[in-house]
């Protein structure tokens, strides 16, 4: 029988020879290999998700696009210092002249101490397998998926998403919410996020989709580059024609997509880092009105936050938050902004209201 | 294996380092443990790929699962256990309660993974840092370091297993003696007739 140190051994190099190649033949094999003994897979799987976690490094690259092998035998990472910025990025190295050409320099984004909290690494066993597999998260709800090409995708709250991998694509339906994507770079295997009727067509990138209601959406990009087309049919993306001459959105922009419009800007970085707190679990906000941020944590939480005066709502608030703890953004409220909350028992609304008028009866 | 399979699996790796402690408080011997928890594992896959009804509490199961496993073993070496049975049962209660849940400190989990990695040769670091701090792919990393597809993979295979061992296996905060030494102390009080 083989002992555990060689199994793990074994299953380490299919993880890394599944990551370099993906022939048919390949996958026959390590599929014969996994069926061969639960502890195959067991050690698999484990792996698998220590790998996929790792990722999070990717937080550590310095935000001058600096290239440096040699950046974790320097780091020092003092995690409580990282937590508490939430967001903040780390100093970059000096400059170095790397030389290197072959990759295109990418905008970095950097959100700190992602912790990987649910990882579902589906489909390992079902390469062959043509159906979509269905994935949701509830309110205040957050997941994270494992694609079985290594795509990362991380769902927000009350989200909804269909997968479907075969060996020509990598297909995903976003039927209701927001979802980031971390794109494996497959060149043979086009990734399309299909969003009401928006196609989004990566390669190699890190992006994400929201949709705000049935005719408008956000795409944010990240990292690498993306298209954007019209959805030809109902389920149907075998014809990339409208994609082809499709708007582009490159790292650090945004585009707003509504019935027959696209509007593409450049964001910062700090506000890309921003907009994809949620992948960590916060809320962060710098300068937003108090309107935006109460409809932000309202997606959240079922426990609803209002605001009856609208001169209120256009308080400006920042600070970094738990999206799932409305209550100390309501006490830092009080506390900063002097907003007093009342919370109404019936239907549990917490309605704020500034401190020197009198309540609404 | 679909994902309700590997449900099961995904949440035990949570709890890597207590299940290690526990299988070896069962049989006191650490050259076996990885072998003991590689097979809990099997047995949590196998488990959640049956038709048993959904199981509760998927902390205690996995105990269970890691109980029988070391007593098929002492068994398998007529072994007595040292340690009181009683002792045990309060372990899992302990267990079960999820009050050891805090021992896992994963603010810690970024910094002890660059950790386990500045000891891995350079190379081998190098080529793990443009994989995954930088995204590179295995043939890029080779033809940018001078080295064939084959050597990056081995040191990827490497910093793989590494990886697992940092983040599943990391040390408790107050250590696995002192740990033990919590959970004897509450078999105590939990039955005191003994």
């Amino acid at each position: 029988m083989p002992r555990a140190a060689d199994i793990a051994d074994t299953a380490a190099q299919w993880l890394i020879r599944l990551e370099a190649q993906t022939s048919p033949e390949v996958w026959d094999a390590f599929q014969a290999w996994l069926d061969q003994d639960p502890r195959h897979q067991a050690a698999f799987v484990r792996l698998r998700v220590a790998w996929n976690r790792v990722d999070v490094l990717k937080n550590l690259r310095p935000a001058d696009g600096n290239i440096d092998a040699d950046l974790l035998a320097r780091a020092q990472v003092r995690p409580a210092t990282l937590a508490a910025q939430g967001l903040h990025p780390l100093k970059g190295k000096p400059r170095r002249r790397t030389g290197n050409g072959s990759m295109p320099e990418r905008r970095r984004i950097l959100i700190a101490a992602a912790a990987i909290t649910a990882l579902t690494v589906g489909g390992w066993l079902s390469t062959r397998e043509f159906g979509w597999k269905s994935h949701a998260t509830g309110i205040g709800g957050h997941s994270d998926l494992v694609l079985q090409d290594g795509s990362i995708v991380r769902l927000n709250t009350d989200t909804r998403l269909k997968t479907r991998i075969s060996s020509q694509r990598r297909e995903i339906v976003l039927e209701k919410g927001e979802a980031l994507f971390s794109v494996s770079h497959d060149s043979s295997r086009p990734f399309y996020v299909t969003a009401a009727s928006t196609v989004v067509r990566a390669i190699g990138t890190e992006f994400s989709v929201r949709i705000r209601d049935a005719a408008h959406l956000d795409v944010l990009v990240a990292e690498g580059r993306v298209a954007l087309g019209t959805r030809v049919t109902a389920g149907g993306l075998d014809d990339p024609g409208p994609l082809a001459a499709a708007p582009q959105i490159s790292a650090g922009e945004t585009a707003s997509v509504g019935p027959g419009t696209v509007v593409v800007r450049a964001v910062p970085s700090s506000d890309i880092s921003r907009r994809l707190a949620w992948t960590a679990g916060r809320l962060a906000f710098q300068g937003e009105t108090l309107a935006y941020a109460v409809e932000e944590f309202n997606r959240y939480n079922r426990r609803q936050l209002a605001i009856t005066d609208a001169a209120l709502g256009q308080v400006r608030v920042g600070g970094v938050f738990q999206a799932t703890d409305p209550d100390s953004f309501v006490d830092a409220l009080r506390h900063s902004f002097g907003i007093r909350a009342q919370t109404f028992r019936s239907t549990g609304e917490i309605r704020l209201v500034a401190e020197d008028r009198t309540p609404p009866p | 294996m679909s994902k309700n399979e590997e449900r099961y699996l995904l949440r035990a790796l949570e709890f890597e380092n207590v299940l290690r402690a526990c299988l070896y408080r069962y049989t006191r011997n650490s050259s076996d443990v990885e072998e003991l928890l590689q097979e809990t594992y099997a047995r949590l896959l196998v488990a959640a790929a049956s038709e048993e009804p959904e199981v509760r509490s998927v902390r205690g199961f996995a105990f269970t699962i890691a109980r029988n496993v070391a007593f098929d073993w002492l068994r398998h070496r007529q072994v007595v256990p040292i340690e009181p049975v009683a002792d045990m049962e309060a372990l899992e209660v302990l267990d079960g309660s999820g009050q050891v849940e805090e021992i896992v400190n994963h603010h810690q989990e970024l910094a002890m993974l660059v950790k386990a990695i500045q000891q891995l040769p350079e190379r081998c670091r190098q080529v793990f840092t443009l994989r995954k701090v930088y995204g590179y792919s295995q043939k890029e990393i080779a033809a940018r370091l001078g080295i064939s597809e084959n050597t990056v993979e081995q040191h990827l295979t490497r910093a793989a297993r590494l990886c697992a061992r940092a983040l599943f296996d990391q040390p408790m905060v107050s250590g696995p003696s002192s740990l033990l030494e919590r959970f004897r102390g509450r078999g105590r009080v939990h039955a005191p007739g003994r």
